[in-house]
């Protein structure tokens, strides 16, 4: 048998992969034999034992020996007298098996989990407080459901009975409080587990003969000026008191025995404990302690952040259960632990990345006082905005985490500031060019919140530094760029004659990141946006597009550019009366001119449309634009190169789409001028928003039909504008009424679409609101004739407004007489109505 | 509350030394986020924080729709402690991170000027500071530094058969 140690090193040593491989598989077969002889016992099954678990950290399976961690501790109490506890073997063969079997079995193994329950519920008795402390610990990483339910009350028992030993004894037998308080430590621990395996077993912690048990440990261990009352008592004890009482806190929305879970909680923590918890962080946070305690001058931080933690839950859930005084007591101590432990030097200390580093100051308690004070609703914000004000002092250390937590809370705590000050101002902007990803992030949430709180800083300030931020963007930066663009579109700060300059240098810093969906995206805002705002846009465009004096770097951005050539392009058909007219002074000739050459260059760089995705897309933009903008020049050998240009496509019949697209634009092009251009005309602003908006957004496959919608839409969109106002108020002339109620109309669309030969009847209905009310959820069913089938199109809205009308198509199949019996259901003020009614036409089909 | 997910010893070459996990994850869940913890915390250099933001949403499993995952790792010499938690919100990365340290302290104390072999061929008692530093649902279970090491202690002292009465208190 050979030595853990010798397989520790052969598999360190082993030269080459394969070989590891090799003195893995033969000792796991080894184990694997060894394990299951029954005859092997004592130091030879612990060395097996304890090479399963060196597996385990290697990554390999150990299915196979799980049983065998259970036996070495069932052997063992079996078969070594209880009283024996203290010659090692029994103790060396539980701590191993306990210690294996809480780290192998943790993977769902219900079945193994029934044969250790009977050594645990005897182990967590024994009078050695570490096999009791270990098979706590195992209880607590391995329960299930079943297992939690059984042992739950023998842990409330154990609790009591270490409590009323500790109570009832006098202070020369002090050797057993520090005994219950590592056993209490341990059950606690063990029933927050069983509460989250079971959130109803918290009936049974807190039943009316239970329900003074965590005031009564508090009581009995600690006293509130911050100190222990018994020797041998650590403030382990009291985290796992509060890990306790947060689990309890957590479950709350599982919890589903009764409806009495807040009488529950306030009779037995927020009552008797809040007071006493606020009392002992105050005292512990401005007492210096025995070094047991000490992180770098600060006592327990892990106290103090638990008890903050704790409070922070008890004063957002039970905040108007808690009395005036209690409340001003919290606030003078979170005011307390803001202005004590002083912020240091902080851009001298830097803890992270050195080896073996040491962190030279602890701010995790400021840290959690700060979050607790922006989280508890009902302090008051001269508090709040103190905290912040702290908060923004950990972005001068040099110190990555410190900004990162100051930089993840600030998102939330930036609105309690009135008025930020340059330099801290200036430290939220330098914080975008950290190297940490997340930080970069977090900041420019936090910046984007700035910029929406006008009274905060200076609009314009931030926007230049976005851009400058943008403009420095490299590849590596591409998600955060896609993020600002998103951001800076939803916050609508750029939609203003003076703010809108930004909008173009973004997408000149930046086009070459955007995806398709979020240029799209941007035509709908300047579509939208307001004429001379719109204009002012079209203007800066123009002029980086054409203007003589570009300089070499800003013609490679142009290059790359595919934002900007996308937006160009449409921008020149959408505003090429503006572009011609207004902004060359009536003298379109040298901007046609250039125009059709720019024309020229895209349709060159992009001409096989079938290649990739972006080509279609450019493309597309490309011969629509081309189309529209024809109708301003007046050169006629300018519009024949545009008309060229469209035949070109039209005969690429390897897109389809496309080239119908082209067709159909090349018949519009012989129209008379003025005929075309009212076809071509600018898009109406209302249109945008319910077309192009939506239809990227759906999904990439579909952006090619979508752009065949958007031409439709081009094509008429005046008609269709008038069809859509239509629809929301009138039913269309000559609609037979169906069905009528109090609530609800319908119709049959006078045109039956029958196709005689086909034997098919395509049927519009029309569902009209008559009443004051919503009615929401419309569905209706519609059955034919035996040798008919219907198909039930998508209804245009299930919500329908009071004076509205949506849209729904049948289409039925087959032969005979034409009928239908639909029936109809729907919600007026949440109220569901059924109804059933036939119709029949006079006609067959 | 810390709540920790796991905690992992990392060597720096990408070969896990110890490792206990606390969070409820399949098999299949551990594996993969391991092999993502070990990439993402190589590869990290000493100007970024300490603290990753993970996504876990390529993981369809109950775990998943808490989408707060963060890795936080301290280096000491040729060792990654690495801890993991799930929710964000209410959690103190830096309180973690000083967490961890603790856990380092004791080992330095217990092993006297601790290097990685120390953890490599005893890495039983590795995972017993462990059982005494973390509860078992990842939470801090004993925040004074003598008395972790003196249980420990006392106990190595039964298991060597050295264990006298008067010790046990």
């Amino acid at each position: 048998m050979g030595s853990l140690k010798r397989f520790i090193k052969d598999v360190k040593d082993a030269s080459t992969p394969k070989k590891e491989r090799d003195i893995i598989n033969k000792e796991s077969a080894k184990i694997r034999t060894r394990l299951k002889d029954d005859s092997v016992q004592g130091e030879r099954r612990r060395t097996y034992t304890s090479k399963l678990l060196y597996l385990y950290i290697l990554g390999e399976n150990t299915s196979f020996g799980q049983v065998d961690c259970i036996n070495l501790l069932s052997k063992s109490s079996s078969s070594v007298s209880t009283l024996n506890y203290e010659g090692g073997i029994d103790f060396e063969n539980k701590r191993l098996g306990y210690l294996a079997a809480s780290i192998l079995l943790k993977d769902d193994n219900q079945e193994l989990l029934t044969l250790i329950t009977n050594v645990i519920s005897q182990d967590i008795n024994n009078s050695n407080k570490y096999i009791a402390g270990l098979a706590l610990e195992t209880l607590g990483s391995l329960a299930d459901r079943d297992l939690a339910r059984d042992l739950c009350t023998d842990l409330i028992t154990l609790i009591k009975q270490c409590v009323d030993k500790v109570s009832s004894i006098d202070n020369l037998l002090t050797n057993s409080s520090g005994t219950s308080n590592y056993l209490i430590k341990h059950a606690l621990v063990a029933a927050s587990s069983l509460i989250r395996k079971d959130p109803n077993l918290m009936v049974h912690f807190f039943s009316s003969e239970n329900h003074t048990f965590l005031a009564d440990i508090f009581t009995t261990f600690f006293n509130e000026d911050g100190s222990v009352k018994k020797t041998g008592t650590t403030h382990g004890l009291l985290l796992s008191l509060l890990d306790f009482v947060q689990t309890c806190f957590q479950y709350k929305k599982d919890y589903d025995f009764d409806n009495n879970y807040d009488l529950m909680i306030k009779k037995s923590i927020v009552g008797p404990l809040t007071e006493s918890f606020i009392s002992f962080l105050e005292n512990l946070s401005l007492i210096v302690t025995s070094a047991d305690y000490d992180v770098n001058g600060v006592t327990d931080p892990f106290l103090q952040c638990s008890l903050l933690e704790t409070l922070r839950e008890i004063f957002i859930s039970y905040g108007n259960d808690v009395g005036e005084n209690v409340h001003s007591k919290f606030k003078q101590c979170l005011l307390r632990i803001m202005n004590h432990q002083g912020l240091p030097d902080l851009q001298t200390v830097s803890n992270s990345g050195k080896k073996s580093s040491i962190p030279k100051l602890s701010l995790s308690v400021k840290y959690e006082s700060i979050k607790t004070i922006i989280m508890v609703g009902s302090l008051d914000s001269s508090l709040k905005s103190l905290a912040v004000d702290v908060l923004i002092k950990f972005l001068s250390s040099r110190d990555p985490n410190h900004k990162y937590v100051a930089m993840k809370t600030l998102s939330k705590g930036i609105q309690y500031m009135d008025k930020l000050d340059e330099k801290n101002l200036k430290f939220i902007l330098s914080c975008m060019y950290e190297s940490d990803f997340s930080i970069k992030r977090r900041s420019l949430a936090v910046i984007f919140e700035i910029l929406q709180n006008k009274k905060l800083a200076n609009q314009e300030v931030i926007l230049n530094q976005v851009i400058e931020f943008l403009s420095q963007a490299t590849s590596s930066d591409k998600e955060l760029v896609n993020y600002c663009f998103v951001k800076l579109l939803e916050t609508k700060v750029l939609e203003s004659v003076e703010n809108i300059k930004y909008l173009t240098r973004a997408i000149l810093y930046c086009g070459f990141y955007l995806k398709n969906e979020q240029i799209s995206e941007i035509m709908t805002v300047i579509n939208n946006l307001q004429s001379q705002v719109s204009a002012e846009f079209i203007k800066e465009l123009i002029n980086l597009l054409f203007s003589n004096d570009i300089t070499k770097e800003d013609k490679i951005f142009f290059e790359s550019n595919f934002a900007f050539k996308v937006l160009s392009i449409w921008c020149i058909g959408e505003y090429g009366s503006f572009i011609l007219e207004t902004l060359s002074k009536n003298n379109p000739a040298p901007v046609s001119n250039k125009i059709v050459t720019y024309f020229d260059k895209i349709s060159n760089d992009y001409y096989n449309p079938i290649a990739n995705e972006k080509s279609s897309y450019i493309i597309n933009y490309l011969i629509v634009a081309a189309a529209k903008v024809s109708t301003y020049f007046m050169d006629k050998a300018l519009i024949e190169r545009l008309r060229q240009l469209i035949i070109f496509y039209a005969g690429k019949t390897n897109n389809l789409v496309l080239s119908i697209k082209a067709n159909q634009l090349l018949s519009l092009f012989s129209q008379p001028t003025d005929t075309k251009r009212k076809i071509f005309a600018k898009m109406p602003s209302a249109m945008q928003t319910t077309d192009i908006f939506k239809a990227p957004n759906v999904k990439n496959s579909i952006t090619e039909s979508s752009n065949q919608v958007d031409l439709l839409t081009n094509l008429f969109s005046e008609n269709i504008g008038m069809i859509k106002d239509k629809q929301t108020s009138k039913v269309p002339d000559g609609c037979v009424e169906i069905f009528a109620n109090k609530n609800l109309k319908m119709f049959y669309g006078t045109s039956l679409h029958l196709t005689q030969n086909k034997h098919e009847a395509n049927l519009e209905v029309y569902y009209q609101n008559i009443g004051d009310n919503d009615i929401s959820d419309l569905h209706s069913f519609v059955a034919v004739g035996k040798t008919q089938n219907v198909i039930v199109g998508h209804l245009s809205n299930t919500n329908i407004k009071p004076n509205m009308i949506e849209k729904q198509q049948f289409k039925i199949t087959g032969e005979g007489h034409l009928m239908t019996r639909i029936k109809i259901q729907y919600k007026v003020q949440n109220i569901s109505n059924v109804e059933q009614f036939d119709y029949k036409f006079d006609k067959n089909i | 509350m810390l709540d920790l997910q796991y905690m992992i010893l990392l060597s720096k070459t990408g070969k896990v030394r110890c490792i206990r996990w606390y969070g409820d994850y399949t098999s299949k869940e551990k594996q993969l986020l391991l092999k993502d913890i070990i990439s993402l915390v190589l590869t990290r250099n000493s100007r970024e924080s300490n603290i990753i933001e993970y996504d876990m949403t390529g993981y369809a499993t109950k775990n998943t729709s808490k989408n707060g995952h963060r890795i936080m790792y301290k280096r000491y010499a040729s060792l990654y402690f690495v801890a993991g938690i799930e929710d964000s919100n209410s959690s103190n990365e830096l309180l973690i991170l000083e967490a961890i340290h603790r856990f380092v302290e004791s080992l330095d104390k217990y092993f006297g000027n601790v290097c990685e072999l120390d953890i490599i061929y005893n890495f039983e008692k590795c995972y017993y500071i462990m059982l005494e530093t973390f509860s078992c649902d990842g939470n801090l279970l004993e925040s004074n530094k003598r008395k972790v090491l003196q249980d420990i202690q006392i106990m190595d002292q039964i298991e060597s058969g050295e264990g006298l009465s008067g010790l046990l208190g």
